[in-house]
């Protein structure tokens, strides 16, 4: 059992230091701030989460929990910071690089903000300031 | 403790050195980043990176009680990160940078209204005016090319 524990401790740590930088590639490489905050938060968080775990199978007793609670905190708290994020670069007017469907969020508000009775409330329209 | 990984002699070591090298990665981003909000993504990954670094020292040194940090540090990134994000809404902008992609749009938009009604000949007006609108100026726009539809039909 420990053997087997033991075994998965290392390639989750294999694993997890791999995605982590897999996602720092992501982060110097991708061309748009949104791009970049797509593979920070997710790749990011996935390797840390799973360096997390692969400590938490090597450790015994209150510090896996330890562990599996900063993994579970890592996890909850991650992607709110990244929406947020992107909510708050995209109002202060940081576009992105769109492709053949455009900027749905700017078109909403746009749309919003013309006329906002008829308008009808599609996802991803303010509903207040 | 050290003995609970398998081959720890080389898994920890690299495990550190692939999380080094996505730091420098990430710090490179941190020191080129053109905007402001690339520079929280940079920071923001870079606090995951260091939560990891710390739960593998923790490993490395069997000093168990760095996992402490590491959850502390998993709780306070996230505060830091949306402590960030205060700084640059509403059109935030550092001493550095000139003007964002919003501006760059009402520019556009304001030095040439023509140009965006001869690309896409064969769309609706309607769709072709939300589909180049972005800012607060197509509002306008989007509005009068309702009336126009409206008054097509």
């Amino acid at each position: 059992m420990s053997g087997l524990l033991a075994w998965l401790s290392a390639a989750l740590l294999l694993l997890g230091a791999s995605i982590g930088l897999i996602g720092a590639i992501g982060v110097l490489r991708l061309p748009d701030s949104y791009t970049r905050l797509h593979a920070a938060s997710k790749a990011g968080a996935l390797g840390a989460a799973l360096i997390l775990a692969g400590v938490a199978a090597a450790s015994e007793g209150g510090f896996a929990l330890a562990a599996l609670f900063a993994m579970l905190v890592l996890l909850a708290t991650a992607p709110l910071a990244a929406h947020a994020m992107a909510r708050a670069a995209h109002r202060s007017g940081i576009a992105p690089l769109t492709g053949a469907l455009g900027d749905a969020l700017a078109e909403a508000e746009a749309l919003a903000e013309a006329d906002p009775e008829t308008s009808p409330p599609k996802h991803g329209a303010r509903v207040g300031r | 403790m050290n003995a609970a990984i398998a081959g720890a002699a080389w898994v920890l070591p690299l495990t550190f050195a692939l999380l080094a090298l996505g730091a420098a990665l990430i710090l490179l981003r941190l020191v080129r980043g053109p905007r402001a909000p690339d520079r929280v993504v940079a920071i923001d990954a870079l606090s995951m990176i260091a939560i990891a670094a710390i739960a593998l020292l923790a490993l490395a040194t069997a000093q168990p009680m760095l996992l402490d940090a590491a959850v502390v540090l998993s709780l306070v990134s996230f505060l830091g990160t949306t402590a960030f994000i205060l700084l640059f809404r509403r059109r935030g902008r550092g001493a550095d940078e000139a003007a964002t992609g919003a501006d760059a749009r009402l520019l556009a938009a304001g030095a040439a209204p023509g140009s965006t009604s001869a690309q896409a000949p064969g769309t609706e007006p309607e769709a072709r005016e939300t589909r180049t609108g972005g800012g607060a100026a197509p509002a306008r726009r989007i509005r009068e090319a309702r009336a126009n539809g409206e008054a097509a039909q």
